[in-house]
């Protein structure tokens, strides 16, 4: 391992501890703390990744986490910050994107090609001959994307946790730990978070002074005073990662996504270095000013032995005092500036001696083997972004950029605070923040400590007095004295071109204004043109140029120009932390367990679970779902019908409202008797069924479908909140259970029960309703005929459904009662002609469609959907719902969804069929056109493929014609 | 609810299928799911932002009668 | 290399011409005002010019070209629709992308990858089962697919039955496929301006003037402009627009937000959608995963992104493909859908005799977007209503009439 900075450089790594891993198979020695990255500059290691599309080698840019070149193949892992990810023992860690191997990338012979490949190239080929294009793409395919995802993981751990505070500072570096003390100290609950590992930003690393100390002495300071209040909670390793409406802010940090809900936000997450354009400004070794100090104060990493450094402020020359206090060579400062007013760090830099050419600019790069650079040819400024022919060669193996920032303006903007740009100061600065939200430090275009902490405890005040903490003004607004850091155009265009605006697509000066060449203009139609911005690191370190290029070429101001939406996450997010753990409430009856000990085969509907058929030893799935067919027809069964819908409605007003909401009439429904119950929408369409059962003058008890039970209840609320009747509407689906006995032997296996109901056909005739006790278990019983035999549906409390299923199976016993499940349900109902809703009907089914005019009550006041039923009764139905039989038992079975034809024509399709063990034919449901609606006439089904079966239209119910039966 | 009697089918398709659909402020149904409460909402659909809440009775005052056709002929 | 390009590479100016209308004022008259410049609106302009002979005719936008549902929608084509008119209208329009990028000479980037759909219950495989037999009826390539095939089209797709909604079978669209959305705009509008046609960017339409039921001028942020017809196509303000015109429409207006991961290597090739777990995923030519659902639950003229939605996508996208929460998201986007009551386009005349509908596109205008220019374009210069739009006509909901395509639209798009 090569030498280390001493101490207190490296505040980030613990020197006592050595961690062993691998990068491209090699074996790396660094220390805990360190990056993948870090460790890997230890050992004079630069190039990590190649680009996206011509392959190009980089390395480290801002040493942030901030941009793509960092991007390496970790396990599970793929496109990981190999400056944000910590190394661990024996980690195995690769570059990406490349063919061969990293350093010699058969890929990059792509980038001898990139004048064949202007700005937006795909449109221009590719596509001729016809049909070429798909073979293209699938070449194109290839190359596409950049890590590789790991199929066969098993996900880790990821889970969600709330948090709620008065005030959210996102940000720890001086203006967010000043903002959040500030708002402590006024009494409120404030959580401060940072992306980094230690609170401090850039007093950490950045050079505020002439002896280099003050940053700590401030840092010092402050964490003393945050960690003495208790209301101050700190997230390092946190990044807050987006701004949603009403201060909603997702905090990442680990496999932990927090919530957080902020009735204040003060936003002070500083701003972003931004690279000077060059030829090979994307050479490994070039990288930020602010890069270069982080490897120096944080990790004790020599950035290389002899720098040259670019610099359009004053901080370069704190950047240049930086690697010279560490002992690098400053080959040059390289200002392009022509008549700098310098600071006191500037002036202790010329003071020492070291090399400046003021009005130069770094023209270009060059590379040696190993792809990092190894000297710049800088010349003299003509004019903005010109320079003289002739340059001079200096040697570096280290350039560093100072050029200037944009404010990590990215939470502001999706909070709805607008870009502006001051064309004097070359800046971007953000307007308009909501009033929950103020901004503070360099995001708010202030770099000097004294002015970034005085507005920060301003922001502290405006947000502690909206709350209601304290009463005095928050005082005027900073404007800073301090000259900008920002040059208008550190942007030199080459012959070359290899000046890259966007590092993570590869586009450079000439793809940029090719794009406004072609016709694409506005900044949205470049980015989507050229896909600036469109990549990894969201335009980070190219929207600044891009807007002045495109400002430039089109003769337009920055600010006119603007920028490109700023959209969530603020940095990438795996998604395995916005899914989390994933709770999927499962719902079972009180039976649930009888059912799997009798040996069901579970059907899932919904969120329900409902047996489909009982498993009989070995006998298969449809001679088993037959039995239990045939032992309802010629005996008795029992299904578990907990799952439909149960509404009780109580009140003067309760037929009142069923008149309303549903098509029948029921003010004249006596007491102790149920009615069929249809429900349309406002548009006339069929949306549920049910039974209304007059428990009492005033009180019902009406069932739903299983899927429908919330939105009817719901619905009927609705109604009723408008109607105001005099009646309580309560959902009751999950506080009762029930069972359907149904069969010729239904009443003598319930008259072996004890009860107080009697249940003799004079005393409880069909569609009646009794409520009593059975065992001393409170029930309400209903004679309802879906299956068509005698058939008891008995309610009873939630709790008590397993003991009342005990009782019936045990009085049955004698009987060989059996349990039946959906699938039997479905054909006993489809012999006896009763449709299922959501199945047997569609999005467009009307109450006349599927023939239950008769349900349709049409001499009452007023239903929900009456005045559109009787609109579209104006004109003869487009189709009907029939009943068909197919005799020839030797013909396929058609399919639920299979079309009737005429012709070829398609007029209708099938919406049940079943083979029907009872009938021993083929059975079904179809909408036909109303030419074929009458009984007897024959209809084509189309069946599977070129296969055709004719069907006879047949009257309901196919089976018991005149139910007599259900009414024994 | 426009007269459902009266009212024209026209005016009854629009009432059925049509939406003001504004940008701005509009008042609006909620339903808090978990108790299946309904109230009235004045909110923006232009910037989310909602500006009251209420309860129906506050629009909606005692019983509504609805109209009898067979009334309506008397 | 294509030989395309070499122009490019030998010519040592770059050989530049101006793809659009370059900016200028708007002239006192056109015959016909195009009232949105996203793809719509440049299809039906260029096939006015292209085959009408319609030549002064003005596209105006408000923002930028193709900057509305265009640029947001995540670009899928398919006709795998339930109604016999949406099958027929929506096949029509794949066969038109089919021959896009040649007749613009500009390449959209149509891959045909197919498209699967998922079935989690008995009643979804009822439903995938009409569909198909619908599609194969009309000649549209689609079948309902059981589990072993699905394995096979998809080989890195969650089967596990111990999830909250086992797949149980599928429906397999071989003609879904997807094109660079913002491309078809732009090889719309540069086919429509090389043919006179002009494109007015940041001009918004302030109000229309109506006389005798006919619209004669409309009013704009850059002066007053005489018509001799109005085409709206402003899906995602349809309602606005219309209420200057003083026509009502049955739609409202929901965010439709979608999200897409960084890029990676190419692991998935057909788009994968499940109605019930409310997810479509798909694998971009770049690379990147692009992930949508459901719109928004209640209506907004908004284009924010919600945290809930973030969550919901992310965890329904690991419901079919676990190993994707390794990875990370880079951007979350919405756009503004107008829903209509059956799930159907409004398309055609309207109350105001020369003033022409091109609304209700939801969540699925992009892929009509073809065969909306060729109808749209027919109907302006004929004054005849082409058969393939008649059903979906405005007209329809006057009738108690819809073309109900609610069950083959959710979260597929």
């Amino acid at each position: 391992m090569t030498k280390r900075l001493p101490h207190p450089y490296g505040r980030l790594i613990d020197r006592t501890k050595k961690i062993q891993f691998s990068f491209e198979g090699k074996i790396v020695d660094g220390l805990a703390g360190d990056t993948v990255a870090t460790a890997l500059l230890a050992n004079n290691e630069w190039l990590l990744s190649r680009s996206f599309k011509y392959h190009r080698p980089r390395g480290v840019l801002t040493l942030a986490g901030q941009d793509a070149n960092t991007m390496i193949q970790l396990p599970s892992n793929p496109n990981a910050l190999a400056d944000k990810e910590l190394i661990t023992e024996g980690l195995e860690a690769k570059g990406q994107n490349y063919s061969g191997t990293l350093e010699k990338d058969r890929g990059s012979i792509l980038g001898l090609f990139s004048r064949f490949l202007p700005v937006g190239f795909y449109y221009k080929a590719f596509f001729r001959p016809r049909g070429i294009w798909e073979k293209w793409a699938a070449v194109i395919r290839k190359k596409a994307g950049l890590g590789v995802i790991d199929q066969n993981i098993s996900p880790s751990y990821y889970d969600k946790q709330y948090k709620f505070f008065d005030v959210v500072v996102v940000g720890g570096g001086p203006a967010g730990m000043q903002a959040a003390l500030d708002s402590a100290v006024d009494g409120c609950e404030v959580l401060l978070i940072d992306e980094n590992p230690i609170l401090g930003g850039s007093l950490n690393y950045s050079r505020f002074d002439v002896e280099g100390c003050q940053g700590q002495l401030i840092r010092q300071e402050l964490i003393s005073a945050i960690e003495a209040k208790n209301n101050i909670s700190v997230m390092t390793d946190a990044v807050c990662n987006g701004w949603f409406a009403d201060n909603w802010l997702p905090v990442v940090a680990g496999n932990r996504l927090f919530k957080v809900r902020a009735a204040q936000t003060i936003l002070c997450t500083g701003s972003l270095e931004q690279p000077a354009l060059f030829h090979n400004n994307d050479l490994p070794g070039v990288i930020m000013g602010s890069a270069a100090q982080r490897m120096i104060h944080l990790y004790g990493v020599y950035p290389g032995s002899a720098a040259v450094i670019l610099t359009g402020n004053n901080d370069g020359y704190g950047v240049a005092l930086d690697l010279h206090d560490a002992g690098i060579a400053i080959k040059a400062i390289v200002d392009l500036r022509d008549k700098p007013i310098y600071d006191a760090i500037a002036e202790k830099a010329i003071d020492l001696g070291l090399t400046v050419k003021t009005g130069y600019a770094v023209y270009a790069a060059h590379h040696k083997r190993t792809r990092s650079v190894k000297s710049v040819d800088i010349r003299k400024i003509i004019r903005p972004g010109v320079c003289e022919e002739i340059g001079d060669i200096i040697d570096c193996d280290v350039v560093c950029m100072s050029v200037g920032y944009a404010p990590a303006y990215q939470l502001a903007c999706q909070a709805g605070a607008q870009l502006s740009y001051n064309d004097t100061s070359a800046i971007f600065t953000l307007k308009h923040c909501p009033s929950n939200l103020q901004l503070a430090g360099s995001v708010n275009s202030l770099w000097d400590l004294d002015e970034v902490r005085s507005e920060a405890s301003r922001a502290a005040r405006i947000v502690t007095k909206s709350l209601g903490f304290i009463s005095e003004t928050e005082g005027e607004i900073i404007s800073s004295a301090k000259p900008s850091p920002n040059h208008p155009w550190p942007i030199f265009s080459h012959p070359k071109g290899k000046e890259f605006v966007d590092f993570d697509e590869d586009l450079t000066i000439s793809d940029i204004i090719n794009a406004t060449s072609d016709g694409y203009e506005h900044i949205q139609l470049v980015k989507r043109y050229s896909t600036c911005g469109m990549g990894p690191s969201q335009g980070r370190h190219s929207a600044l140029a891009a807007a002045r290029i495109v400002a430039w070429a089109t003769n337009r101001s920055v600010a006119e120009t603007g920028v490109t939406t700023a959209r969530p996450p603020f940095s990438a997010e795996k998604l395995g932390l916005s899914a989390g753990r994933s709770f999927y409430p499962k719902r079972l009856t009180n039976m649930h367990t009888r059912h799997i000990d009798a040996g069901a085969e579970m059907l899932q509907a919904g969120a329900w679970f409902r047996p489909a058929f009982y498993h009989q030893g070995k006998l298969d799935n449809q001679s088993c779902i037959n039995n239990e067919v045939d032992n309802i027809r010629n005996n008795v069964g029992l299904v578990d019908v907990s799952t439909l819908g149960g509404i009780d409605l109580r009140g003067p007003d309760v037929a009142e409202f069923l008149e309303r909401f549903y098509t029948f009439r029921f003010k004249k429904q006596p007491v102790g008797r149920a009615r069929y119950a249809l429900l349309t929408n406002e548009a006339g369409i069929v949306i549920d069924d049910g039974v209304a059962c007059r428990l009492s003058e005033f009180h019902y008890y009406i069932t739903a479908t299983t899927g429908g039970a919330d939105r009817v209840y719901q619905s009927m609320l609705k109604w009723n909140s408008q109607w105001r009747l005099d009646l309580d509407i309560s959902n009751v689906t999950s506080a009762y259970c029930g069972i359907n006995i149904a069969g010729p032997n239904a009443r003598h296996v319930l008259t072996k029960l004890q009860s107080d109901i009697d249940f003799s056909s004079d005393a409880f005739p069909y569609m009646g309703v009794r409520t009593g006790v059975i065992s001393n278990i409170p029930a309400r019983v209903i004679r309802v005929g879906f299956v068509g035999e005698i058939g008891y549906e008995i309610h009873v409390p939630q709790l008590v459904g397993e003991a009342l299923w005990d009782l019936v199976i045990e009085a049955g016993h004698e009987f060989g009662i059996q349990p039946f499940g959906i699938e039997a349900q479905r054909i006993l109902r489809l012999e006896k002609g009763h449709i299922i809703i959501g199945q047997d009907t569609d999005a467009m089914s009307n109450p006349n469609e599927i023939q239950m005019g008769w349900a349709v009550s049409r001499d009452k006041p007023f239903f929900v959907g009456g005045r559109t039923i009787s609109e579209l009764e104006r004109k003869p139905p487009l189709r009907k719902l029939v009943g068909f039989l197919i005799d020839d038992l030797n013909s396929p079975m058609p399919q639920e969804s299979h079309l009737v034809l005429d012709g070829t024509k398609m007029t209708g399709r099938v919406t049940s069929c079943n083979y029907s063990p009872t009938l021993k034919k083929i059975i079904g449901l179809a909408y036909v056109p109303l030419e074929k609606a009458e009984s007897g006439s024959t209809i084509v089904i189309k069946s599977s493929e070129d296969y055709s079966v004719e069907a006879t239209v047949t009257e309901l119910p196919f089976y018991d014609p005149k139910s007599l039966r259900q009414e024994l | 609810m426009p007269d459902h009697i009266a009212s024209s089918s026209r005016d009854w398709a629009e009432y059925v299928f049509f939406h003001d659909n504004n940008a701005g402020i509009v008042t609006e149904w909620w339903c808090h799911i978990a108790s299946s409460f309904w109230f009235l909402a004045e909110r923006n659909t232009v910037t989310d932002e909602i500006i009251r809440t209420f309860k129906t009775d506050e629009l909606f005052h005692g019983r509504a009668d609805v109209t009898d056709p067979k009334s309506e002929s008397k | 290399m294509p030989l395309g390009l070499l122009k490019y590479g030998f010519s040592s100016k770059y050989p530049a011409k101006h793809h659009f209308t370059p900016a200028k004022d708007l002239k006192k008259h056109y015959d016909v005002v195009i009232i949105g410049g996203g793809g719509h609106g440049c299809a039906i302009a260029y096939n006015l010019a292209k085959y009408h002979g319609l030549h002064n005719v003005a596209i105006l936008e408000k923002s930028y070209l193709g900057g509305g549902n265009t640029a947001r929608n995540t670009a899928v084509i398919r006709s795998n629709y339930l109604t016999e008119a949406g099958v027929n209208f929506y096949s029509e329009s794949v066969k038109l992308y089919n021959n896009l990028s040649n007749e613009f000479n500009y390449n959209i980037m149509m891959e045909s990858r197919g498209q699967l759909t998922l079935a989690h219950s008995d009643s979804a495989i009822r439903g995938f089962r009409w569909r198909a037999e619908v599609n194969k009826h009309l000649g549209v390539r689609s079948e309902l697919v059981d589990r072993q095939t699905i394995s096979e089209l998809v080989p890195n797709l969650n089967m596990s039955e111990d999830t909250r909604f086992p797949i149980m079978a599928g429906l397999w669209h071989a003609d879904g496929a997807t094109a660079r959305h913002d491309a078809v705009a732009w090889g719309y509008a540069k086919g429509a301006c090389d043919r006179g046609v002009e494109l007015h960017q940041l001009t918004e339409v302030e109000d229309i003037e109506i006389t005798n039921n006919r619209v004669t001028a409309v009013k704009t942020n850059r002066g007053r402009v005489e018509c001799g017809a109005v085409v709206q196509a402003v899906a995602g303000a349809s309602s606005i627009v219309a209420k200057k015109a003083k026509i009502p429409l049955p739609i409202h207006c929901y965010p439709l937000q979608a999200m897409v991961t960084q890029p990676y290597k190419p692991i998935l090739t057909p788009h994968v959608s499940s109605p019930q777990v409310h997810v479509y995923v798909h694998q971009t030519s770049r690379g990147e995963f692009v992930i949508g659902g459901g719109s928004d639950p209640y209506p907004l003229y908004n284009t924010r992104a919600t945290l809930d939605q973030r969550e919901s996508l992310s965890s329904a996208a690991l419901e079919l493909f676990p190993f994707l929460s390794q990875a990370r998201l880079l951007r979350q986007w919405a756009g503004t859908t107008d829903m209509t009551p059956d799930y159907s386009p409004i398309m055609g005349l309207s109350p105001v005799e020369n003033y022409y509908l091109d609304a209700g596109w939801g969540t699925w205008g992009f892929k009509a977007t073809p065969i909306c220019g060729v109808t749209m374009a027919e109907l302006v210069a004929t004054q005849k209503v082409p058969e393939l739009i008649r059903p979906f006509e405005l007209e329809r909901f006057y009738r108690f009439e819809q073309v109900n395509e609610a069950g083959a639209t959710a979260a597929s798009h």
